[in-house]
């Protein structure tokens, strides 16, 4: 069966590999673009947010590609994502196509994610759902760790396109292992490619912590590529959100790994007591912590008119002041 | 000395202040209400927040704005979930937060955190913390609540028999607001029981029913809605809003969507839009959006996708920002009205 999921960062090439394995056929919609974007805006509720059109736009263009089945998120609230899917929906069948939804309901909780993957690809074991599962999540983390030395390497090197270059190849091997084996020799291969480039180990870039709602943040094209360009400009940036991470503080695949949600919460509690959605805790949490970390400063980025985040951006003006050593 | 609570008269004032006031003044303590909403306070609430909020947001910090010197205690409770499936708009979640920072020398604030969906506290629980809060016993509160609920279905059921929520204020807490408030807008209508208040015939667009769906604090704050339910009423239209649905009839419809919708007043918003696009109990309905809404966004789209299919009852929308003229709210008002007449007078012709 072949699915489209929406761009999402590296969530297509997270889940391609780990889904072949049972039976389904992940096909990444066109890469979003100011088209896609246009013709998502085109049919979306005009004051919904970016991600939303975004979305729109890229299921627009997959089912013009001749898909047929799309596989997306729910949720359930407080924040607008979770009504995206149903609206969505609709929206395309007003539209005059036809096609069939899955829909992943509350994809915070394991257990729903295990059984739309079973009811999705017909498999009839339990374990193996969950097997799946824990692969995306290897997969997820292994990207990100790419992203991550990226980040680090490329303030530092001169050979910028090269690292550019080894990094789509290295998507590329992800892309194309389909077992924990191959993820370990690919992992070996692209360390080992990635410690070939030269950097200057004196140098002491600035330093810019990305902190925002997760999709703005972790989605090249929604952002502009802001982590790669400020990266040329010779900063070294270092993201507050990942998708591994917000896989692992709700799934706990690797219970040694730290719960950033718990520390967030904890560290923003002085300035927001709950958690209003989306990443507004961690935005905070996160920010405090860069600032504490000693970082030179901060992007928070958010969709227009986002309500998770405009939270944060109103409480960020205090703590940001009381904590900034200057 | 009796404690003095303020209760900013905004955002969810317009639908539980009965349950708030009772609880406050049965427990011994005096509650402050701000002054009706004007240009003043939108103007103070803008300046306090980013400017991307909504307008019913920037109307709440300049409510609080004026309360912060004359009261004891501020109550901005943290309405997460009063319900099993609903929640409140993720804006709700850090208001008192929010008020924190926009205001360093706000009193302190009572931010009792009502999360039922979540953590599954139930409301009375909350309550008795309340109270606790306010160093009272957890009988005393208990009685209070219960006192409070009574109140609170009292005006509930007020409602249902089709009184609009502003006039029901009015006359339950009337002997409070005519000493301490300015008195409101004056309704033209007396308000008869078991239909919808409004006066009988007579006058351009009588006997025609409007409903009018939104948010409570959109519809029922005379400044935010710039008075359109007085506006309807002079012109002898029966008016209804979402209050007066029974949650049966919600709930009915609510099963009819792939999935229903987990805001609490979107649920009601959508359902009662829904059920009235194909009935015959309304002429017309009018949906009333914030701007930079975050739930009213996807539920406009929602709700016109439903009216476009084949619905029966014509739908006007209409949005209001900070900058909302009166003249175009009065434009479409009546060329909605006249629409509706000349459809009225079609029918009736067609029959």
């Amino acid at each position: 069966m072949k699915v489209v999921i929406p761009h999402m960062g590296h969530l297509d090439i997270a889940c391609r590999g780990a889904l072949r394995n049972v039976g389904i056929d992940v096909v990444s919609p066109p890469r979003a673009s100011n088209v896609s974007l246009k013709l998502g805006a085109k049919y979306s509720p005009e004051l919904a947010c970016l991600p939303f059109k975004i979305n729109l736009g890229n299921f627009i263009d997959a089912i013009n590609g001749g898909a047929k089945t799309i596989m997306t998120a729910g949720g359930c609230g407080p924040c607008r994502f979770g009504y995206y899917s149903i609206l969505q929906e609709r929206i395309l069948q007003d539209m005059g196509y036809s096609f069939e939804m899955i829909r992943a309901d509350e994809p915070d909780k394991l257990a729903n994610l295990a059984k739309t993957l079973k009811e999705a690809s017909g498999i009839n074991s339990k374990f193996a759902a969950y097997k799946t599962v824990y692969f995306i999540w290897r997969r997820a983390h292994f990207l990100d760790k790419i992203i991550k030395w990226s980040d680090f390497i490329r303030p530092r090197t001169t050979e910028k396109g090269r690292l550019t270059r080894l990094c789509d190849e290295a998507f590329k091997m992800v892309d194309a292992a389909s077992s924990l084996k191959e993820l370990r020799a690919a992992a070996k291969k692209i360390k080992k490619s990635l410690k070939d480039i030269r950097i200057d180990k004196n140098k002491k870039p600035i330093r810019i912590g990305i902190v925002g709602e997760m999709f703005m943040v972790i989605e090249p094209f929604a952002n502009m590529g802001i982590e790669r360009k400020l990266g040329d400009l010779g900063a070294e940036v270092e993201r507050g959100v990942w998708l591994s991470r917000w896989m692992n503080d709700r799934f706990h695949f690797n219970p040694f790994q730290r719960n950033h949600m718990k520390v967030a919460k904890r560290i923003a509690r002085p300035y927001l007591k709950y958690h209003a959605g989306g990443e507004s805790i961690v935005t905070i949490g996160k920010t405090i912590k860069f600032a504490k970390r000693g970082f030179d400063g901060v992007v928070h980025i958010k969709p227009f008119s986002c309500m998770p985040e405009l939270v944060a951006q109103m409480i960020l003006t205090k703590p940001l002041m009381s904590t900034l050593p200057r | 000395m009796t404690l003095k609570i303020g209760i900013p008269r905004a955002l969810y004032y317009h639908k539980f202040y009965p349950i708030w006031h009772t609880f406050f003044t049965e427990l011994g303590a005096e509650v402050v209400l701000s002054q009706l909403s004007d240009k003043n306070i939108l103007k103070q609430g803008s300046d306090a927040t980013v400017d991307e909020f909504c307008l019913p947001i920037k109307v709440f910090f300049g409510h609080v704005n004026t309360l912060l010197k004359r009261c004891d205690l501020l109550f901005i409770p943290r309405l997460i979930s009063t319900e099993d499936e609903t929640y409140y708009c993720p804006k709700f979640f850090g208001l008192p937060d929010m008020v924190r920072v926009a205001f360093n020398d706000a009193a302190p604030i009572l931010e009792p955190t009502f999360n039922v969906k979540g953590e599954g506290i139930t409301v009375e629980e909350t309550f008795v913390d309340l109270g606790r809060s306010i160093l009272k016993g957890k009988r005393e509160s208990i009685a209070a609540y219960k006192k409070a609920v009574e109140k609170q279905s009292g005006f509930q059921s007020m409602v249902n028999d089709g009184m609009i929520p502003t006039e029901a204020y009015k006359i339950l807490f009337h002997p409070s607001a005519s000493n301490k408030l300015p008195p409101s807008p004056p309704f033209n209508s007396p308000l008869g029981k078991g239909g919808y208040s409004g006066v009988k015939g007579g006058g351009k667009g009588g006997g025609m029913k409007i409903a009018l769906i939104g948010h409570p604090y959109n519809i029922y704050d005379s400044f935010v809605s710039m008075n359109i339910i007085k506006k309807l009423m002079e012109r002898n239209i029966r008016l209804m809003t979402k209050e007066m649905f029974s949650d049966d009839i919600i709930k009915e419809e609510m099963k009819k969507l792939r999935r229903p919708v987990y805001w609490a007043s979107g649920r009601e918003i959508v359902g009662a839009a829904n059920h009235l696009l194909y009935s015959t109990e309304v002429d017309g309905i009018i949906f009333i959006g914030a701007f930079q809404c975050g739930p009213d966004s996807l539920l406009k789209t929602l709700i016109e996708k439903e009216a476009q299919r084949n619905s029966r009852t014509p739908l006007l929308t209409l949005s209001f920002d900070e900058h909302s003229g009166e003249a175009g709210l009065i434009t479409r008002l009546e060329a909605f009205l006249d629409m509706l007449a000349i459809r009225k007078r079609r029918g009736i012709a067609a029959s």
